[in-house]
């Protein structure tokens, strides 16, 4: 990272949500920075966090749901002090689930156009062409005619498409993406992705690329941050994270992606759920699915510590890496049996 | 294979008697599912979803079928289930083609085959418990039809009587007839000398004694069968068996939907696709929603549901690592068309295809096969309601085999198919009916949006002389409103046997591919598109 304010920077974030019944702390504790130019990836299962980090980040959390701590600056102005409006074109977001970003009852084209006009100031001729220029873009086939549909006439690959069009008609510093190729087709994933590589040389783009899909990562991003039940529990250089993942959390997810396991094999699998956190962290809050826990991983919250051999910089939460707490014996060396592993001998029929 | 009248009983289901991995379960040919929406004031052609399409699907194998979304990937899954007419074409399961079925032979394939789609949210109902989900197509099918095998004899007369609940039909439980060689037995009597055995199916929620058996032997042996159970009863028993072998508990019987997590969504899918015990299912992206932990979770269920009853998969997803981990075949589609199909390893290690190698270069991160550079195919699909004349890949294909007639650089070749994408995609623009009152009034033809598009594509290449004079008189064409024309004559001057015939299928090893490149007298597909990468024109 360079010495110089970065682009964003989010500090100690903590979102949560309240509720009679209970206290979600859906972000607890969560800090990155991300440099202009650059693209950091933000990974993790769905209810790590993810997305409530991208809406916090844009001012987005509703009722019942607060930031109750820390700072987010955008080049240096801390956005939590209710700054969102002044920086509304400079950073945009493309949602993942598109029917809920398109308004059913305008033309695509319309709500591109009225991007364009808020952030750009084009209008008439000059928008519709830019508009098409956009959809042209983002793969959409026939951008004439299509400009003119409505969000229901498009698929669900398309509507996204449509989507990404649009956060980019206002011409954004910082553009976040949560999960952005995820609907769409190999093929165009990586024009998408191409593209989006294209934006960020041209226009120095920074982007918050998050996604619970390690291939898209390993090729989209400069930096990783893995996050886990609200935290993050890995941040590294993307390459070095993919060679030698040091948080047994990371271990495991990449070792459940199929390819890496033969054929004929089952695929590992993390037994288990990611837990809603609903209190402050006072443990470590993989400890129950982590095959290397140990007595202490049940009593002590984990700091980020130095990992690696030193040459980049990154950094674990896990007491693994922490001195203070020398490797003891795991707490089930057998592992849970999980729902698969006891339904396994459940087919000798017929 | 005629039904028996009798029992209505499915006279298929040979999958315990004959194992032979040989005997396709399934045989496509030359299938076609043309969606038409022609209206008053639309005079586009039909979309063209399923174009011709044929293979075999063997018992008990997983074949994977890819291809980019709007390639009819899921038209052809659900042409296969009957839930689509086909236009063209035949789909045959043991002699019989499942498209052109009616009344209880369309019933009886419906039992047969069961569909797990992709989005469990959408897919599943959210007012009805989990226990209701599984227990509908019971219900639909009046579950359950037993019928009744009599051994130890040479004849014997069988009359049942089971707990009559079902107000619809009045008699869900049957039980007659001696069971043919091909017909799944759900209870078996055995005459000997002393008290009949009775042996029952071990899939049915039923145990001996909830049968009772008496035989008169006046002659001719008649065995009388009674289940002391109901049906509902049945049902419920059979719902939970099915919950918990998804990996489910029983106490989810009497949840919602609502109340689960993507994955937990996905099993319950599952166990509704299988009430019926089903021989083949269509998975439709099962896995693509879901989180890569969760998504393992769900294929490793999937492998061992095939494993313990038998089960014929046919998998469609767009993530290719996934087919890779489970597919034993795989078909890959293009726009209409399987491009390529064979061993899941072959097609991976050594396309034949230069479809499924741009696939292939394209997944993300190190889960790609292809050691060179991605293979960045240039924008979409053609439209399915216009596809190309040749090969339905030609228009953006990186191997694509050029002209004799000219000898020019890769990126001018390229260049010029692309201005022959934009004249065809302004020639199909005007089949819409406001388009043609514009054209009438003169307004599309759009002079300088012409010149642009050339001076964008061809501005940087030196054309000769009679390459430019071609290109010249199309955009003149273009001018003068006739796309459709210009697009004609770029394709004549510049086009090679890519655009004007339709590849058949060749044999490559044990894979078969849909490319010209298979032929003795070209370079191979990867070395073609090795060879361009490294001329910098990629």
């Amino acid at each position: 990272m360079s010495d110089a304010e970065p682009l964003l920077a989010v500090e100690n974030l903590r979102t949560v949500f309240r509720t009679e019944r209970e206290e979600i702390h859906a972000v607890d504790g969560v800090s990155f920075e991300i440099d202009a130019g650059e693209t950091v990836g933000l990974v993790g299962e769905s209810g790590s966090g993810k997305s409530v980090t991208a809406r916090s980040i844009l001012g987005l959390v509703d009722h019942p749901g607060s930031i109750d701590e820390g700072a987010i600056r955008f080049r240096g102005e801390d956005l939590t002090d209710d700054n969102w409006d002044d920086h509304r074109g400079d950073i945009a977001i493309v949602f993942q689930d598109p029917g809920s970003a398109l308004n059913p009852v305008y033309t695509v084209g319309n709500q591109i156009r009225e991007a364009l006009k808020i952030h750009q100031n084009l209008r008439g001729r000059e928008a519709r062409e830019r508009a098409i220029d956009l959809l042209e873009d983002v793969g959409i086939p026939d951008a004439a005619t299509r400009v003119g549909e409505y969000p229901h006439q498009l698929s669900g690959g398309m509507q996204q498409r449509a989507v990404i069009a649009m956060a980019l008609a206002c011409d954004p510093d910082l553009l976040v993406c949560d999960e952005p190729t995820t609907a769409l087709d190999v093929t165009i994933q990586a024009q998408i992705l191409d593209l989006l590589a294209d934006l960020q040389r041209e226009d120095d783009l920074a982007i918050l690329f998050i996604t619970h899909d390690m291939g898209v990562i390993e090729d989209a991003t400069d930096r990783v941050n893995v996050i886990y039940a609200g935290e993050v529990v890995e941040r590294a250089p993307t390459e070095a994270l993919f060679e030698n993942p040091q948080h047994p959390y990371t271990q495991a997810l990449l070792r459940s992606i199929p390819g890496r396991t033969p054929p004929d094999e089952p695929l590992p699998t993390i037994e288990g759920e990611v837990p809603t956190p609903t209190g402050p962290a006072t443990d470590c809050r993989f400890a129950p699915r982590c095959p290397e826990a140990f007595g202490a991983c049940r009593e002590v919250h984990p700091e980020h510590e130095p990992v690696g051999d030193g040459t980049v910089e990154r950094t674990a939460a896990c007491l693994l890496h922490d001195d203070r707490y020398p490797d003891e014996t795991g707490l089930d060396g057998s592992g849970s049996d999980g729902i698969e592993g006891a339904r396994s001998d459940g087919g000798a029929s017929r | 294979m005629t039904p028996d009248p009798a029992t209505g009983a499915a006279a298929g289901r040979e999958r315990t008697t004959h194992e032979r991995r040989d005997d396709p379960l399934l045989s496509v040919e030359n299938l076609r599912t043309y969606y038409d929406e022609r209206t008053l004031l639309s005079r586009s052609p039909p979309v063209k979803a399923v174009d011709g399409v044929s293979f075999d699907v063997f018992e008990g194998e997983t074949l994977g079928l890819v291809g980019e979304s709007g390639c009819g990937k899921t038209t052809l899954g659900r042409t296969l289930l009957g839930l689509e007419t086909p236009t063209d074409g035949t789909v045959t399961a043991e002699g019989l083609d499942v498209t052109d079925l009616d009344g209880s032979e369309a019933r009886e394939w419906q039992e047969r085959v069961g569909m797990v789609f992709q989005d469990p949210q959408e897919s599943l109902n959210d007012r009805q418990t989990v226990g209701q989900i599984v227990r509908e197509p019971l219900e639909a099918h009046g579950w359950p039809t037993l019928t009744v095998a009599v051994a130890g004899v040479s004849e014997a007369t069988v009359s049942g009587s089971g707990p009559v609940t079902d107000r619809e039909t009045g008699d869900a439980v049957r039980a007659e007839v001696d069971a043919a060689d091909d017909t799944t037995v759900d209870i078996t009597v055995t005459l000997g000398e002393g008290e009949p055995t009775v042996s029952v199916r071990d899939r049915l929620p039923l145990t001996t004694d909830d049968v009772s058996v008496s035989v008169s032997r006046n002659g001719r042996p008649t065995v009388s069968v009674s289940v002391d159970k109901t049906v509902p009863e049945m049902r419920r028993d059979r719902a939970e068996d099915l919950i918990t072998r998804v990996g489910l508990n029983e106490e989810h019987v009497r949840r919602y939907p609502h109340q689960f997590s993507g994955g937990q969504r996905q099993r319950v899918g599952i166990a509704r696709a299988l009430a019926l015990e089903p021989d083949f299912l269509v998975l439709d992206e099962p896995v693509s929603a879901l989180d890569v932990s969760v998504q393992a979770r769900i294929i490793n269920l999937l492998e061992r549901l095939q494993a313990d009853f038998g089960l014929t998969y046919l998998f469609i997803a767009h993530d290719l690592s996934v087919v890779r981990h489970i597919a034993d075949r795989v078909a890959v589609m293009y726009l209409g068309n399987v491009v390529e199909i064979g061993p899941t390893e072959q097609v991976f290690s050594d396309p034949a295809h230069p479809y499924t190698l741009s696939l292939l270069s394209a997944i993300p991160g190190s889960g790609s096969p292809w050691d060179g550079d991605r293979v960045t195919l240039r924008g979409t699909p053609p439209s399915p309601r216009d596809p190309p004349s040749g090969c339905s890949f030609a228009t953006r294909c990186p191997a694509k085999i050029r002209s004799d007639e000219f000898d020019l650089p890769e990126a001018t070749w390229r260049a010029l198919d692309e201005l022959r994408v934009v004249f065809r995609t302004r020639a199909r623009s005007e089949d819409s009916a406001l388009d043609q009152v514009k054209a009438l009034a003169g307004l599309t033809v759009d002079a300088e949006a012409i010149d642009d598009a050339v001076e964008e594509l061809l501005g940087e290449q030196s054309l000769p002389a009679d390459a430019r004079r071609v290109v010249d008189e199309a955009v003149e064409r273009a001018k003068s409103g006739d796309d459709r024309g210009a697009a004609e004559g770029l394709r004549e001057a510049f086009g090679s046997r890519c655009d004007a015939e339709v590849p058949t299928s060749y044999d490559v090893e044990s894979v078969e591919s849909r490319c010209f490149r298979a032929e003795d007298d070209y370079r191979s597909v990867a070395e073609t598109i090795a060879a361009r990468q490294r001329d910098g024109t990629n």
